[in-house]
């Protein structure tokens, strides 16, 4: 028997699945698809400008063409290009104005990372310090549709936290005040030492049971330094503004302190958000002057405005590339593997197309091993609502949702992609 | 009648006990008598024993100690010491231990190494950030919001309807618009900008009620509620956040309607102590003050066993508290960091800079200027080493708020220097630190002579933050600080609820202050007044009409009211649920307005309604109830005092009858000169405290307890007389006493110039 201990109990043993992980990556204001979408279907195709950058990646790639947003009622298409987008279910009615359409509130129901989050952090072999964490690259620090894509529940938009040092401060706040905190305990008890020789002893008794107090506090810290993380948090360089200019390096540090997290295992679902929807960034780093939100509204024949549409998008994927460069590089701990081989990443859009403004053919790229989905391909569907995909999702860990957001648009179940 | 079953009380017993020493020659000394008799349960100088651990010590007069001694010592043997051996042991006793001279002169009180008390660090951070934050440190007079209006949802200055002050915060439009202006129902907004007047320390709860778009900020740089997405259904917006007491904040709203079927909004709060209302316009002023900095993790309680709080003890909670504190602090300064130290992000000099602020903070907070040597150690060994600005000064904060020196204020200097004179200033008058102008005067020097430090406690006394300090001692004296919420049997008191319990809280606040700082400022004012603040909903219990909108000064008559001691506040909280209780008020106005001491009572005796008959009155009760001669020991005292009050109901109406029976409020009371006093009813004892040197120099006292969070003898033994002299000098005037009591104690040490030590 004493070979047993320690061991599962086999009647009991839930299958082991491999540690899975789903990053939703977001960039604005729709794509120019004649320099997107792949013209071929199945394992044989080509990437055009925009996905070149991927090219590394091939075999770990699944572009999904043909998948809408069928969800429709109150707010313009990029309000509900963003909230409808991880819910798939209408806003209520309310009181913010898009540039057309009916005024709109809050989506009515919970977004698929927070769904599998809750899901994940249900079951203990799967719970984690936060369960999801979500990044933003430059989301501006307004409150309402167009910069929210997660969602708690009804009415309850989850913010993602966009200056790096923030999120740091959530991940390892702790360790670096306890450091910060230990440093100088041992001039602290100094001092004390010294203040209290001068005092009558009456007078030194409090001090000293202050002392006592402070020297405690020193062996707290010093045995809890033994409980070490099984990666230390990232050297991020300091003082980076929150500000247009640094997107580019503001993106590489939330990306490393979102894979530091992924190695520390806090959370095995996350959100980067780059802007928000309608986003307004000039990426003066390609030199482009313009303002993106701007550009996307000029017609196809403004070949100039389509260069830079296409340039911005290319650099959107080459952020992508970066990221799933970092994940390959990453071994996955305590497993098999690559981190990118246990990780999905859903690059998505509020828009299909930003001078038409339409929720059809959203562009989602699938990257990573994560969910077991059948990579290496070029799907194009006829026009399924992107309720079914987000469907697929929760299903690949195992949550075997029946419907996601408005149930109608869930009717088909989950796009088979294994 | 339930909660007469549940309300218990304790009565008191004798403090002296049992002896069992036999021997006895009529030629014994008092002494040999006290060795032989007393000693066995009382010990060798009346420190007490473990069988009897009370020391023997009171402020009974000479005959009432020898009559005591007469009736029941030694206990169970009173026939073993009485006539004149009685009388020689008693005069011994006095002499030897138990008198209060005696006291002083046996345990001589000393100025006590002592920590900063929680409201001492609470308002020490606050200040410590305000020095480099920006701090406001006058109110105006003026009270509202300015509400500035638009007639379009954006804040465009086109559309604006116009600017004006007003408040509540407390509108309904329905699915209409703003009356005039061309408002029009489908949109219109609104922003409110100015400050609000916190009374207590403690959490404040926010509520925005509406349909429609708002954000609101307190003290606050981010909105600390944004709801600007709306649904259009009505909902309610709550937040808690602890604000700092006798502050003003600022506090912002923005509001817009857009196509919702409906609008309106109501900005609500619950203060500590307080009921959820809709803040009144007193609360708020138009102008904008700075943020007050302030610790979200409250700190544990302080020691009170001497009556008043003090720093005379730490625990691990407290540790644990202070480390929290500095790490949140620490995490603000960082957050700041170039606007505290006049830097940018890419300034070459920022390392410098940076490291130049830290010094000033530590300097700051450790109430004096550095040494070298010191800034060495507590500042620039954090920026030897190539860690981050940011991080260096982190751990500078930290090490600067764990640190003895600013957590211990007075750490003695023999000499007190023009520093410590201004860090007891701050801490006398306001709990807090050092203010700009102290340091200018420091710097100029200008805080050397006792004019000096009397000059700089006049214009202290004019901050906000010395009218806070007087309050918060007032809340300690009537014991508002220690009332559990006031719940009346609602039986008996159907409309007493909590509304009526915030307005009285209200009132005894405005009598106070109005007193205080708009009156006379005379204590005895306090005591004697007849008049009452009432509002609407007050006036219909207490029997007056109320006509204007919020509180009105009324006069009830000299028979009926007498200042703080008939306030209904206090007759409530002083009660039963549905009776009156003589032993509460009279525990109450024995120690805290008689001056009289009192001990703990040995044996606790549950006070049974339903054990008496049902025609008796409270007064029979209670007589009957405490009736024993070791109860009467220290009831003597109580009963007397609370029957005075048998004319107000437990919820502090005045009534003429209980069960059909006319009250009788008169007893006779001996008083700690052993005199006797005819008490009649409320005005006695208001006249007795007010004016008779006792009554006035326990006040005095206990306000000097309060500021100092030291004993007056500590400072010497002629600190009360002289400060009791000066105060009956000068009209019994507070304000001027609270500055005697400061510039007393923050000069210690000083003379006038030509004058000899």
């Amino acid at each position: 028997m004493p070979f047993l201990m320690g061991l599962p109990s086999l009647g009991e043993a839930a299958p082991t699945r491999p540690r899975q992980r789903l990053i939703v990556m977001f960039s604005p204001n729709g794509t120019i698809p004649k320099h997107y979408w792949p013209d071929q279907r199945g394992a044989d195709f080509a990437l055009k400008p925009i996905l070149k950058p991927l090219e590394p990646f091939r075999d770990q790639l699944l572009v999904l063409k043909g998948v809408h947003n069928s969800v429709r009622g109150d707010g313009d298409s990029h309000m509900r290009g963003m909230s409808c987008l991880l819910t798939g279910i209408e806003l209520f009615p309310g009181n913010i104005q898009g540039g057309s359409h009916t005024p709109a509130g809050w989506a009515k129901g919970i977004s698929i990372d927070q769904e599998i989050k809750n899901f994940l952090q249900s079951q203990a072999a799967t719970r984690t310090r936060f369960g999801a964490l979500e990044f933003g690259v430059g989301v501006s620090d307004r409150a309402d549709p167009w910069t929210r894509m997660s969602y708690a529940g009804p009415n309850q938009p989850v913010a993602p936290t966009d200056d790096p040092y923030l999120m740091y401060q959530k991940l390892y706040g702790n360790l670096r005040d306890k450091a910060a905190l230990q440093s100088v305990l041992g001039t602290l008890q100094e001092d004390f030492k010294k203040l209290g020789d001068r005092l009558s002893p009456a007078d030194r008794a409090l001090l000293e049971q202050n002392a006592k107090f402070v020297a405690e506090l020193d062996a707290e810290l010093a045995a809890d330094q033994g409980k070490k993380y099984r990666t230390q948090p990232p050297a991020l360089e300091s003082g980076v503004a929150n500000q247009n200019d640094n997107l580019p390096e503001l993106s590489r540090m939330q990306m490393e302190l979102l894979i530091n997290s992924f190695v520390n295992d806090f959370a095995r679902v996350a959100t980067l958000q780059f802007t928000k929807s309608v986003g307004g960034a000039r990426m003066n780093w390609l030199d482009i002057k313009d303002n993106h939100h701007s550009l996307s509204h000029e017609p196809d024949k403004n070949a100039t405005a389509v260069d830079k549409l296409t340039r911005i998008n290319t650099w959107f994927a080459g952020e992508l590339a970066h990221l799933a460069k970092r994940l390959s590089e990453t071994p996955e701990p305590g497993g098999t593997g690559s981190m990118l081989d246990h990780t999905t990443i859903v690059w998505t859009n509020e828009l299909g197309k930003g001078n038409s403004h339409t929720l059809n053919d959203i562009p989602f790229v699938l990257l990573g091993g994560g969910l077991g989905f059948q990579t290496g391909r070029s799907l194009q569907f006829k026009g399924v609502p992107h309720n079914r995909l987000l469907l697929s999702l929760a299903h690949a860990f195992g949550h075997k949702l029946e419907t996601f957001g408005n149930p109608t648009l869930s009717k088909g179940g989950p796009l088979a992609l294994s | 009648m339930s909660s007469f079953l549940h309300s218990s009380i304790a009565v008191a017993a004798l403090g002296l006990a049992t002896t069992a020493g036999m021997l006895f020659a009529a030629d014994r000394t008092g002494e040999q008598i006290y060795r032989a008799q007393c000693v066995k349960c009382h010990g060798a100088a009346g420190e007490g024993t473990k069988k009897y651990d009370e020391s023997l010590t009171g402020d009974w007069s000479l005959q009432k100690l020898t009559a005591e001694i007469e009736k029941t010592m030694p206990d169970g043997k009173a026939e073993l010491c009485v006539g004149e051996d009685a009388a020689k042991v008693a005069k011994y006793i006095y002499d030897a231990f138990y008198s209060p001279d005696a006291q002083a002169r046996n345990q001589p009180a000393r100025v006590m190494v002592s920590r900063l008390t929680r409201r001492q660090y609470e308002e020490s951070i606050a200040d410590l950030m305000g020095e480099f934050l920006g701090r406001t440190n006058t109110f105006d007079e003026q009270r509202g919001l300015t509400g500035t209006w638009y007639k379009t949802r954006g804040y465009n200055n086109k559309q604006k309807a116009f600017d004006r002050v007003e408040g509540p915060v407390d509108f309904d439009w329905g699915s209409g618009a703003p009356e005039g202006e061309g408002f029009k129902a489908q949109e219109f907004s609104t922003r409110w900008r100015g400050s609000i007047f916190t009374t207590e320390t403690g959490t404040y709860e926010f509520i925005v009620k509406t349909e429609n778009g708002i954000k609101l900020w307190v003290n606050s740089e981010q909105p600390i509620l944004d709801a600007w997405v709306s649904d259009g259904q009505l909902k309610e917006h709550r937040i808690s956040l602890r604000l700092l007491g006798g502050r003003a904040v600022p506090i912002a709203l923005d509001f817009f309607k857009w196509k919702d079927k409906r609008a309106s909004i109501e900005l609500r709060w619950k203060p500590p102590h307080g009921v959820e209302e809709i803040i009144p316009r007193s609360q708020f002023m138009p102008k904008q003050s700075a943020r007050v900095f302030t610790v979200q993790t409250p700190l544990p309680p302080d020691d009170s066993s001497h009556g008043f709080a003090r720093g005379i003890s730490v625990s691990k909670a407290w540790d644990e508290a202070t480390t929290r504190g500095a790490l949140d602090t620490a995490a603000k300064v960082v957050h700041r960091i170039d606007r505290l130290a006049g830097t940018r992000e890419d300034d070459p000099q920022r390392r410098d800079k940076v490291r130049a602020f830290a010094a000033r903070f530590v300097a700051a907070a450790f109430r004096r200027p550095l040494t070298e040597a010191q800034r060495k150690v507590f500042v620039d060994a954090f920026f030897a080493n190539d860690s981050s600005p940011a991080d260096a000064l982190k751990r500078t904060v930290i090490l600067a708020l764990k640190s003895p020196r600013f957590l211990y204020p007075d750490l003695h200097s023999p000499e007190p220097d023009a520093h410590q004179i201004a860090a007891r200033l701050a801490l006398l008058l306001w709990d807090s630190v050092p203010d700009r102008s102290l340091q200018v005067a420091i710097q100029s020097g200008n805080l050397k002579t006792p004019n000096h430090v009397r000059a700089q406690a006049n214009r202290m006394m004019r901050d906000p933050r010395a009218r806070a300090k007087l309050q918060h001692f007032f809340q300690h004296w009537l014991e508002l600080d220690k009332a559990n919420a006031i719940d009346k049997n609602t039986e008996a008191f159907p409309e007493f609820n909590q509304h009526v319990v915030a307005d009285l809280r209200q009132s005894l606040r405005l009598f106070l202050d109005e007193t205080m700082w708009s009156g006379s400022g005379d204590y005895r004012d306090l005591l004697k007044a007849d008049h009452l603040y009432l509002n609407d909903r007050l006036g219909k219990f207490y029997g007056t009409e109320v006509t204007s909108d919020g509180f009105e000064k009324i006069s009830m008559g000299p028979n009926r009211r007498a200042g703080v001691l008939t306030h209904p506040l206090l007759l409530a909280q002083f009660a039963y649920a549905d009776n009156t209780s003589p032993i509460h008020r009279g525990v109450f106005l024995a120690r805290h307005i008689a001056g009289r001491t009192l001990r703990p009572p040995p044996n606790a005796i549950q006070f049974k309604d339903s054990e008496f008959k049902p025609d008796q009155t409270m007064r029979e009760k209670v007589t009957h109830l405490t009736k024993a001669a070791d109860c009467m020991s220290c009831h003597s005292i109580i009963n007397p005092l609370g029957f005075a009050l048998e004319n107000f109901d437990a919820i502090g109406r005045w009534r003429n009858k209980e069960k059909g029976r006319p009250i009788n409020a008169a007893s006779d009371y001996t008083t700690v000169a052993n005199t006797s006093l005819k008490i009649t009813g409320p005005r006695t004892i208001a006249n007795y405290a007010a004016d008779s040197p006792h009554g006035q120099r326990h006040f005095i006292e206990q306000l000097f307890n309060h500021l100092a969070k030291q004993a007056p003898g500590a400072f010497g033994r002629e600190t009360l007389d002289e400060l009791w002299q000066d105060f009956v000098k000068t009209d019994c005037n507070v304000p001027r006493l609270m500055t005697e009591i400061t510039v007393r104690v923050a000069g210690g040490g000083l003379t006038h110039p030509g004058k000899k030590q």
